[in-house]
């Protein structure tokens, strides 16, 4: 094989950060994963490849966050039970012709208000609920793993999730009604 | 963002529905997925809130809020006073119960033989050990098992690549294997085990095995005899049995992969176990590509280069990696 020869400026800047950043991500996840599984190695190495995938890389403010949320959220889907629902949901979802696809992180790239209005809302929750959010949503855990780790019932972890997610979808709503009534008040 | 016509009551059973889901408890899988998909059939508005939720959800991983959050979990803790009120009691009556438990556990430890074992190949290396029970495992390049054995029990956990168990046999003890969502059973055999990135593949040579979802019940197990082989995926789906060619069953041993019909992510995914300079496919959409190849890992790189004549991906060097892209470039621009 020939290997082609680095040409454009984006790829130079891949190249940059994969040689600049690689190890420090790698180690960020070790603190994450330990030694896996997943393998920290694999999920760094998949993030810079949905990277490079990526046409343009103007819309991330920090590349590095950016590449670090991504192996996060790859190394969480290698979690047996994550994996399995999302593949179970994709089915379901994907029988009457849903397009699922487009529901990766990856796709934030359009929406960067949306994600900014998501996070300022995840600070306003409490920090039982930001913690149980996370633990369930970023690092894989299933709700007996979360029980063991803080000693709190199943029940809670299942009803502070819920709230979590329903005072979420509020702040969405919310924000999505202002502009209305702004240009009511205004016309 | 919910559309104002879904009611809030929907949207509330929609998000539910989302934290039951990913609960994760093997034991409710199979009757809360079969709820939940007549409550997702039963209205457009449920599809619909539910779609919304679980967006919702995977946006949250890429938030600011929920990496810092992730990150400040994972410190090592510093001490006790770290622990939430409920888990400082069960630190304390923990320690307690630890104490009186150390005279029960001194005397069942002269009656029982423990073994707990981490044991790992390197990138490209083969590697054989025997447990202390006298089976031998040898692990095929960048796998890993964790070994558990007591007295009855022997459970090996596959946490990655590929392994050949040739188990001794011992009339009450089982021996079980836990690959991704599949569970292998045998009392004295000789059986491989493929772990994929979410598939399993289980192929015997000798003697017969029990195969099964992690969490199901035995009664749906398919037993395998010589020369047979399944595949069990991310959903604990069986597949067919399928005949093995007794002479190729072992090549991964000696660096020969042989696909058929396989995801390109699998390809990939044994394909790394063999090499330092990692292959990784940049558009998820090709993940699923099926591809048939039997390729030796030293000659990957040729493999990968005829894939391309014969498949709408292109090659990509990085400084260090192998990148596969589509071949149409617009293909290759847009986001995963």
């Amino acid at each position: 094989m020939t290997p082609q020869p680095i040409k454009s400026s984006r790829e130079r800047f891949l190249t940059e950060l994969f040689n600049n950043f690689h190890d420090e991500l790698v180690l960020r996840l070790q603190r994450v994963y330990g030694q896996g599984p997943p393998d920290p190695e694999d999920i760094a190495q998949s993030a810079f490849a949905q990277m490079a995938a990526m046409g343009s890389h103007e819309h991330i403010k920090n590349p590095k966050a950016f590449l670090f949320k991504v192996a996060l959220n790859n190394g969480r889907r290698s979690a047996g039970h994550v994996a399995a629902t999302r593949a179970f949901l994709d089915e379901v979802l994907e029988l009457e012709g849903e397009r699922t696809e487009k529901i990766s992180p990856e796709h934030l790239y359009e929406s960067r208000e949306r994600l900014k209005l998501l996070n300022d809302a995840m600070e306003r929750l409490t920090e039982k609920q930001q913690e149980i959010l996370v633990r369930s949503r970023l690092l894989g855990e299933t709700y007996h793993e979360i029980a063991a780790q803080t000693g709190w019932s199943i029940a809670t972890i299942s009803r502070q999730l819920t709230s979590a997610l329903t005072e979420l979808e509020r702040a969405e709503a919310s924000a999505l009604q202002k502009p209305v009534k702004r240009r009511y008040r205004q016309g | 963002m919910i559309k104002p016509d879904i009611s809030a009551d929907v949207t509330r059973t929609a998000t539910q529905w989302l934290t039951r889901l990913y609960a994760g408890d093997p034991d409710e899988d199979e009757a809360l997925q079969e709820e939940f998909k007549q409550w997702i059939e039963a209205s457009s508005d449920h599809r619909q809130a539910f779609l919304k939720v679980r967006a919702l959800w995977e946006d949250i991983g890429m938030t600011d809020a929920a990496a810092a959050t992730a990150l400040r979990l994972v410190q090592p803790e510093t001490g006790r006073a770290n622990l939430p009120p409920q888990a400082r009691w069960r630190w304390i009556t923990g320690a307690v119960a630890a104490s009186l438990g150390c005279l029960a556990i001194l005397l069942w430890i002269g009656t029982h033989t423990i073994e707990t074992r981490h044991y790992a190949s390197k990138v490209g290396e083969t590697r054989t050990v025997t447990l202390s029970d006298g089976s031998k495992v040898t692990l095929g390049a960048g796998a890993e098992i964790y070994v558990k054995i007591d007295g009855r029990n022997r459970t090996i956990d596959l946490t990655r690549g590929r392994a050949l168990f040739e188990v001794t046999r011992q009339p009450d003890s089982i021996f079980k294997v836990v690959s991704n969502r599949a569970e292998i059973s045998v009392l004295g055999t000789s059986f491989t085990v493929r772990r994929g990135k979410h598939s399993s593949t289980v192929s015997v040579l000798h003697g017969q095995v029990s195969v099964n979802g992690v969490g199901q019940d035995s009664g749906q197990a398919q037993l395998l005899g010589p020369g047979e082989r399944i595949d069990l995926d991310a959903l604990t789906n069986l597949g067919e049995v399928a005949s093995i060619d007794a002479n190729q069953a072992l090549d991964w041993l000696t660096g020969r992969l042989v696909f058929d019909g396989s995801p390109l992510a699998e390809v990939i995914h044994d394909l790394n176990l063999y090499r330092e300079t990692k292959v990784f496919i940049a558009d998820p959409a090709l993940e699923q590509l099926r591809v048939t190849t039997s390729f030796r890992v030293d000659q990957a790189e040729q493999m990968l280069e005829g894939l391309t004549m014969s498949h709408p991906i292109r090659l990509r060097r990085m400084e260090d990696s192998l990148l596969i892209f589509a071949a149409e470039p617009q293909a290759a621009n847009r986001l995963p």
